[in-house]
């Protein structure tokens, strides 16, 4: 459903993504993961094709991204980590934008039952300025799931959502992942992505260091102990795993 | 694409309208209205509705001869030539269209092409560039020498405006071919300024031989400068390098529906070919579109909360303080302490005795040197002309840092202060500042009088006690004009939050005009009682011990009470400040 093959980003002499390859099948969740400046932003902007890469191939649900941008980002949603919204826009008719966007003839149809789902039935006439963090994350949601994309790529969704908020985002991904979307979950969260995700890749200074499913990850960097993700992180990295002694204060 | 551009910019366009009537319902939005309004329909509209209501038109401008228009031209197309040379030589930033986050976030990603996105923000500048034209077509409606009608020069304005948006898209998408092709900034500019200097001397060497000199006849008036100037621009070759852009502002210049429907076909087959430059360029814009979008966002919201202007994200170098602060004393020291730090080494006492030597060592060279009458009077005029206007304004600037004093309210009440204490303390930092650069362009402006011979019928000895007299009032004065900003934030809080950008329109416009006018309103109140005392004491003492001791004394009084209202106003302030409710008064 998402074939990356060969992908690499250059920023003049900067490498940030260098040589990036994996596949995401539908039903699966595949978590990525990586220090700060790992190149993990660079590689979802280039899989969603909001920024061209400088080579590689990009296939999203067999079509190329490149060579068909257009038929390749009718199967796409992507969430970025803040929701942002237009701000003279109600929720209804945010709807009804992406719904023009897509070309989704039966919006209304759809988009009644989404925003149930969403406990924002009672909303459709508010604009984002009326609405809570939490709600306006949902609307995002909402727009994403509209045109019923295929392939979804969420980017730090945690980020300042209330533990209600938390669960519900956790439910979402899961359903769509039973309901066949292939899915890119990219946090520094590990917990969530234990929880949520089949695979993992984790990305340093923009090089792939570990892929595959999470037991195979666990596996490749284990010494016959139980491994946590956090741990296989900080071995794939090569980062510290030892916290430093905290400071005494006066 | 289209069709959904239209829909969002229409409901865009509808439900800001609703909120913005809707919002009308609080006073201050309805009284900003109304101010906004009456301002827009006295400086814009009056004329043009008298004379629908009258039936008759407004009086035409005076119409230059008709001959001009080619040199007018000229001037228009060298205007023209400079703004795109700047274009290419001065930014240094990437390909970047101007779309919001909020549009980054789904169009981006949607399924559109490139293509379309460009087009999307073409049409979108459209919207600007009408409304813009719509001002400028009011604003130079009484300047519009040449004749032609209203409906002419608009379509001149968006033949004007809408060709340099799309030269500037199309420039910035050229300089990232060339930054992709290995050509950097700077070797850019370099390739733009050589050649920019070659057009320049080439056209200048040329001229020297080819046209004669201004004669005195030339400067006679306006009208034979521009004949003069227009030659010259007209002369080749500088006519045959301005060709391309007179075509973009002959429109505007057309005098008649004849000549315009001439040149407005060359004009439109420009702008049409600057839009092909912009659809087919294979440019990479979409990263820098994106970080652009991300700083405009930022910045919106730091203005909204009154943090603008911004200090950049880096760290700065650590700056020495002005003075040893212990660590007992008075509190409102510790404010202008820290305020002096944040500052930096400009602001320092050695810095303003250094500027008042260099000013005094200025005093003696004109003098010495005899420098002419009409040099030392501009300085004077300027230097006091200056102080005048920051004495009226730079109060006014202190109202951003009074929104953003809103927003460290909690902080400041967090501290075991009075409220007199803190409103002290924020007050006086600009005070001294302001002060301080009063008194040196008082000490730049004032000695040229002395042999200028325009201090007439004021004796040397009485100008200097004068002069002191100001000197001694400035101070309390500034304090006075800079605590009625404090005061407003007090006690309308709302407004002064309100208008820290939220939404903008003629109704925030109208809130700054009251603001103004009641700014202006309290510090008449405020001078009077110093005024009326200062002008008895002169006026009871003159006779008795002189003009001059009594212009010394009337200051001193002037002051002593301008300082005794200065410190009623910080004490009622501080009180104000202490039952300040910030739940209640700016609920968030």
């Amino acid at each position: 459903m998402i074939e990356v093959t060969g992908l690499t980003k250059r920023y003049g002499d900067f490498t940030a993504v260098h040589d990036l390859s994996f596949n995401v099948q539908p039903g699966e969740v595949m978590g990525l993961v990586g220090p700060n400046g790992a190149g993990k932003t660079t590689a979802l902007r280039s899989v969603t094709g909001i920024i061209p890469p400088t080579q590689g191939a990009v296939h999203l649900g067999g079509v190329d991204l490149f060579a068909n941008p257009v038929a390749a980002k009718r199967q796409l949603a992507f969430f970025p980590d803040e929701p942002r919204l237009f701000e003279y826009l109600t929720v209804w008719q945010h709807l009804n934008f992406v719904a023009r966007l897509y070309g989704v003839v039966d919006w209304a149809e759809r988009a009644g039952p989404i925003l149930t789902e969403l406990e924002m039935s009672d909303k459709k006439d508010l604009l984002p300025g009326e609405l809570s963090r939490g709600m306006k994350q949902k609307l995002a949601i909402a727009c994403g799931l509209l045109h019923r994309p295929k392939v979804i790529i969420f980017d730090e969704p945690l980020t300042g959502l209330d533990p209600g908020g938390i669960r519900r985002m956790k439910d979402v991904m899961k359903r769509l992942a039973r309901d066949g979307a292939a899915i890119i979950l990219s946090s520094h969260l590990l917990s969530l992505l234990e929880e949520v995700c089949s695979h993992v890749l984790i990305l340093q200074n923009g090089e792939k260091k570990a892929h595959g499913t999470m037991l195979d990850v666990r596996t490749r960097f284990s010494n016959g102990e139980q491994l946590s993700l956090e741990d296989v992180f900080f071995r794939a990295t090569g980062d510290t795993e030892t916290p430093t002694t905290p400071p005494v204060l006066p | 694409m289209i069709s959904a551009f239209f829909y969002l910019q229409a409901t865009t366009l509808k439900n800001r309208l609703v909120q913005r009537i809707k919002r009308l319902k609080q006073p201050k939005y309805l009284f900003g209205a109304i101010a906004g309004a009456f301002y827009f329909y006295f400086f814009f509209f009056r004329k043009v509705i008298g004379g629908v209501f009258s039936g008759q038109h407004a009086p035409a401008a005076p119409t230059l001869p008709v001959e001009l228009a080619p040199y007018l031209t000229s001037f228009g197309a060298l205007l023209i030539f400079v703004v795109i040379a700047i274009s290419w030589v001065l930014p240094s930033g990437r390909a970047a269209l101007q779309f919001t986050e909020a549009e980054v976030a789904f169009l981006f990603p949607a399924p559109i092409t490139r293509k379309r996105l460009i087009h999307f923000k073409l049409l979108r500048s459209q919207i600007t560039i009408l409304i813009s034209t719509f001002f400028l077509s009011l604003i130079f409606r009484r300047a519009s020498y040449l004749g032609g009608s209203p409906l002419m020069h608009a379509v001149g304005w968006w033949v004007i405006l809408s060709t340099l948006s799309l030269h500037f898209i199309a420039a910035s998408f050229a300089r990232e071919r060339l930054l992709s092709l290995g050509v950097h900034t700077n070797r850019r500019r370099a390739i733009a300024l050589t050649a920019l200097t070659a057009l320049v001397c080439g056209s200048v060497w040329w001229l020297r031989s080819h046209v004669a000199p201004p004669s005195t006849a030339d400067f006679n008036n306006a009208e034979t400068l521009i004949r003069y100037f227009g030659n010259v621009l007209q002369s080749p070759p500088v006519g045959w390098i301005l060709a391309p852009f007179a075509l973009i502002v002959r429109p505007y210049f057309a005098g008649d529906l004849s000549s315009f429907s001439l040149v407005i076909g060359p004009a439109l087959a420009v702008m049409a070919l600057h839009y092909l430059w912009v659809v087919r360029a294979d440019v990479s814009f979409e990263e820098a579109s994106i970080d652009h979008a991300r700083k405009q966002a930022e910045q919106v919201a730091a203005i909204r909360s009154g943090e603008w202007p911004r200090r950049p994200d880096r760290p700065g170098k650590a700056r020495p303080a002005p003075f040893a602060l212990k660590p007992q004393g008075n509190i409102p020291m510790a404010f202008l302490w820290k305020n002096l730090v944040a500052m930096g080494p400009f602001f320092r006492i050695r810095t303003w005795l250094l500027f008042a030597t260099l000013i005094l060592g200025f005093h003696v060279w004109a003098r010495t040197t005899h420098l002419s009458r009409e040099v030392y009077g501009a300085v004077a005029a300027c230097s006091l002309g200056f102080g005048a206007w920051l004495l009226v304004v730079g109060p006014m600037f202190m109202r951003q840092n009074v929104r953003l004093m809103v927003t460290h309210f909690d902080l400041l009440k967090s501290y075991p202060l009075r409220g007199w204490q803190v409103v002290l303390g924020s007050l006086t930092s600009p005070i001294v500042i302001l002060a301080a650069i009063e008194w040196l362009l008082l000490m730049l402006g004032t000695p040229v009088f002395g042999i200028s011979g325009r201090a007439v019928a004021i004796a040397p000895a009485l100008f200097a006690f004068g002069v002191l007299g100001i000197a001694l009032i400035l101070p309390p004065l500034t304090g006075m004009m800079l605590s009625i900003p404090f005061a407003a934030t007090l006690y309308f809080p709302a407004w002064v939050e309100n208008s820290a950008g939220r939404g903008g329109g003629i109704e925030m416009m109208g809130q700054r005009l009251i603001f103004f006018a009641g700014y202006v309103v309290v510090l008449l109140v405020a001078l009077l009682p110093a005024v009326l005392c200062g002008g008895l004491a002169i006026f009871a003492l003159a006779w008795l011990i002189g003009k001059a001791a009594a212009i010394v004394i009337g200051a001193i009084v002037g002051s002593i009470i301008l300082s005794a209202e200065f410190v009623a106003t910080v004490w009622w302030l501080g009180e104000r400040f202490e039952h300040f409710d910030l739940s209640r008064e700016l609920p968030r």
